[in-house]
């Protein structure tokens, strides 16, 4: 009776902002990101792929609440760029290899059915 | 970008429903990513809304409904809807839904029956329902070989006796599993570590054959064999190794003496991955990871573009 | 709620009802035995409403 809307699980709700920004105000050089309406499909993602980066000092990503849609990212840098910077250059390196990917399988999807296919000849 | 990989794969099976896939020089966390979006985040049909008419059927409307939820539709190739919840028309149309209509009574049903099987119960199944837009169905079988090895012709829903009658239309929607698990594509969508078996034959040497039989026979899914010629422990089928350890364990029961070197080491590879997906019929398998590695890019796009936002704001405010 | 008796009786302001021994239809108004009228059977059946019901399939 109280659980909240499923569809709440993967929609922004009416003037939601998707990403919050939090500097870490003890820590230098750190900061939170609230991201709505994302778990650890993205989370454990972005926290393996800053965790590459040799200018990311620490990155986290926590679930504070299964039933709260929202996930956060902790990261701190070594002073040479700032958490934002860090996460944008994650987010892309991120794209370009899904993108890749894509790719990738599209071509091993041919080469399977040609595969499959010479195979019906002989 | 310093910090991209570029991963490889390589289709080892691919049918219908059913596809097995290498994917490698990448990370646990890309393959764990590609493999929860296409369980919960590769948009499919499903019903969602259901009228009943006439239920004289033995089970509950809220019974038939759910049961009417959970029968996959297959999408044809190509085909697009939107989100019921984005459209712009007030409660259903076209292009945010597909209708479907069941009507079936004993009657209808019964009449065409042999006499000795006049009174036996009716079966209302998938097939009864007829979708209003020919590219949106229930999922049938994949092929006519299976049709032919089948009992019945499609999913049960409901059996009717004399008398009963049941009439409803259902209107499907899009939607992802994170709302409703209906709205998944795959029944499996798994992925394992690529096994690393390594024989060591010095070691092996000092086995009799009888031994080495032995641990051969131990895997329970024979990835071992023993060459014919010089009766070395050969590994014959690494892909279906299951981690069960049987044959680590036979193997140092074996031993002379505790310290010697392992005679087998099974081992997970940590940047191969094997996947797994089939699917449940209403898209096609190589269309499930397409559509969840769309689905992946697309969400890190939009979060790319959220965080250019909050970048401009926090500017902004200084 | 609204309690549209499907068998929605008619003019008189009675619902019908189904008898759980003889299965015929009974119309009962406001004051009348519980009752079946051809069998005397007191455990009486509501009729499923004639009106559309919608469910979410979930």
């Amino acid at each position: 009776m109280n659980a909240p809307e499923r569809s709440e699980s993967w929609r922004l709700n009416e003037g939601e902002e998707k990403v919050d920004y939090e500097p870490d105000t003890k820590i230098p050089n750190a900061g939170n990101f609230i991201i709505k309406k994302e778990d650890h499909t993205l989370g454990n993602l972005i926290r393996m792929q800053l965790l590459q980066d040799r200018q990311v000092r620490f990155a986290g990503y926590l679930m504070p609440h299964p039933l709260e849609n929202i996930m956060r990212v902790k990261v701190q840098t070594n002073g040479e760029v700032t958490p934002m910077d860090a996460l944008s250059t994650a987010i892309e390196d991120l794209t370009s290899e899904v993108d890749n990917l894509t790719q990738r399988f599209a071509e091993g999807v041919l080469a399977c059915k040609r595969l499959q296919e010479s195979r019906q000849y002989q | 970008m310093p910090n991209t990989r570029a991963p490889k794969i390589e289709v080892l099976e691919l049918k219908a429903d059913f596809v097995k896939f290498v994917l490698s020089d990448t990370d646990t966390s890309v393959a764990n990513a590609l493999r929860r979006v296409m369980i919960a985040e590769v948009p499919t049909m499903a019903i969602d809304l259901v009228t009943i008419t006439e239920n004289s059927s033995a089970l509950q409307d809220e019974f038939l409904a759910h049961r009417l939820g959970l029968v996959p539709l297959r999408c044809e190739p190509g085909t697009k809807f939107v989100y019921n919840l984005d459209c712009d028309c007030e409660d259903n149309c076209e292009q945010c839904s597909v209708t479907l209509s069941l009507d079936v009574s004993w009657e209808s049903k019964a009449a065409g029956r042999p006499d000795h099987e006049k009174d036996l119960p009716v079966f209302v199944t998938s097939s009864d329902l007829v979708s209003h837009d020919p590219r949106v169905g229930p999922v049938h079988f994949a092929s006519s070989d299976i049709i032919d090895a089948s009992q019945d012709d499609g999913i049960m829903l409901a059996k009717l006796s004399r008398g009963q009658r049941l009439q409803l239309t259902a209107v499907a929607k899009k939607g992802i599993a994170k709302e409703h698990a209906k709205w998944s594509p795959v029944c499996v969508a798994t992925y394992q570590f690529d096994p690393i078996i390594k024989v060591a034959d010095d070691v092996s040497a000092t086995l009799t054959v009888a031994q080495r039989q032995q641990v051969v026979e131990s895997c329970p899914v024979k990835v071992y064999g023993l060459d014919e010629r010089t009766n070395n422990i050969v590994v014959r089928n690494r892909l279906e190794c299951m981690y069960c350890d049987e044959c680590t364990n036979v193997a140092s029961s074996l031993k002379l003496r505790p310290e010697d070197d392992a005679v087998v080491t099974v081992t997970a590879s940590q940047d191969r991955f094997i996947f797994s997906v089939e699917t449940n019929g209403t898209i096609d398998a190589d269309q499930v990871v397409q559509q969840a590695l769309e689905a992946l890019s697309l969400k890190l796009q939009t979060l790319r573009n959220e965080l250019i936002n909050v970048k401009q704001k926090i500017l902004a405010a200084a | 709620m609204d309690e549209d008796g499907g068998g929605g009786g008619g003019s008189s302001g009675g619902v019908s009802y189904i008898c759980g021994d003889c299965g015929t239809t009974n119309e009962i108004k406001a004051k009348d035995p519980i009752q079946c009228r051809s069998c005397g059977y007191r455990i009486m059946y509501k009729m499923r409403t004639k009106r559309l019901i919608q469910f979410e399939a979930r």
